[in-house]
């Protein structure tokens, strides 16, 4: 298999992609960063994906960049606006 | 000046109040929602910009009930209304309180978190909440959430939700911030 040298996103993952651009090996930045090593490793791509955690770190309020990496992407549900139209169809 | 509306970008650059809707924070958490990456990406512009982040009990009361409802048709398949649960409270609440409690915890530690409910004068909400909704054209409820923002100067909303696209609110400033 043709693979490209390992590709930073970010400060968050580095991978090594094939020549068609699929990831082929989650690097051991992604299975090891400490900002994130409480999180499932399979869930960490889709949660934190894109995002340079350490400019972050230093961005955010301390506390608050502990609460947003708790926070942000903890669920996975599929939620659409109409799932937020609660209040008045189905009340007595 | 009324009321704009701004499709949110990066590098906006946001007042220095903003009022959370409880669509954002539940986009924000989900990462499979359709929304969840413009709705992260407004949370780190937003805490890295360090802005005063406003939410009231109303909010939290739409959390709670959308995520019971979304906790209940993902286990389960099937829509949950209100007439099952004042029916069967067992269905959903040992379920899923503990769930339910932690994100209202979570939301609750964000260090410029107000809950804009805690000040203001209740009787005063009431009669601006009354007015806007006949000015507003707005729910009931609605009209509610903008009352807060109304009578606590807050000087942006951000929301996914269409129905305050038509607000016109002459005397204020406001600017919505669209996901």
């Amino acid at each position: 298999m043709l693979a490209t040298p390992y590709r930073q996103i970010n400060g968050l993952v580095s991978s090594r992609f094939n020549y068609i651009g699929q990831v082929v090996i989650p690097s051991l930045f992604l299975e090891t960063n400490p900002l994130i090593s409480k999180t499932n490793l399979y869930d960490r791509y889709d949660r934190y994906e894109g995002l340079d955690l350490n400019y972050l770190r230093t961005a955010m309020d301390s506390n608050d960049f502990q609460v947003f990496l708790d926070f942000v992407g903890e669920e996975s549900m599929d939620i659409n606006d109409e799932d937020f139209e609660v209040y008045y169809s189905d009340e007595d | 000046m009324p009321c704009t509306i701004v499709r949110y970008r990066t590098g906006v650059s946001f007042r220095n109040k903003i009022y959370l809707d409880a669509n954002f924070l539940i986009y924000s958490r989900n990462r499979r929602s359709n929304k969840f990456k413009p709705a992260r990406e407004l949370l780190v512009n937003l805490l890295t910009q360090r802005i005063n982040l406003f939410i009231t009990n109303l909010v939290i009361d739409e959390v709670c009930w959308t995520l019971l409802r979304q906790y209940y048709k993902n286990d389960t398949g099937q829509p949950l209304d209100a007439s099952m649960v004042k029916t069967n409270p067992s269905i959903v609440l040992p379920r899923y309180y503990n769930r339910v409690s932690l994100v209202v915890s979570q939301i609750l530690r964000f260090n410029r978190l107000v809950v804009a409910s805690d000040q203001i004068n209740s009787r005063e909400l009431i009669h601006e909440a009354i007015s806007l909704m006949s000015s507003e054209s707005l729910m009931p409820r609605d009209s509610f959430h903008l009352a807060f923002i109304n009578k606590l100067n807050i000087d942006g909303f951000v929301t996914s939700d269409n129905d305050f696209d038509h607000l016109t609110l002459p005397s204020k400033n406001l600017i919505v911030y669209k996901f």
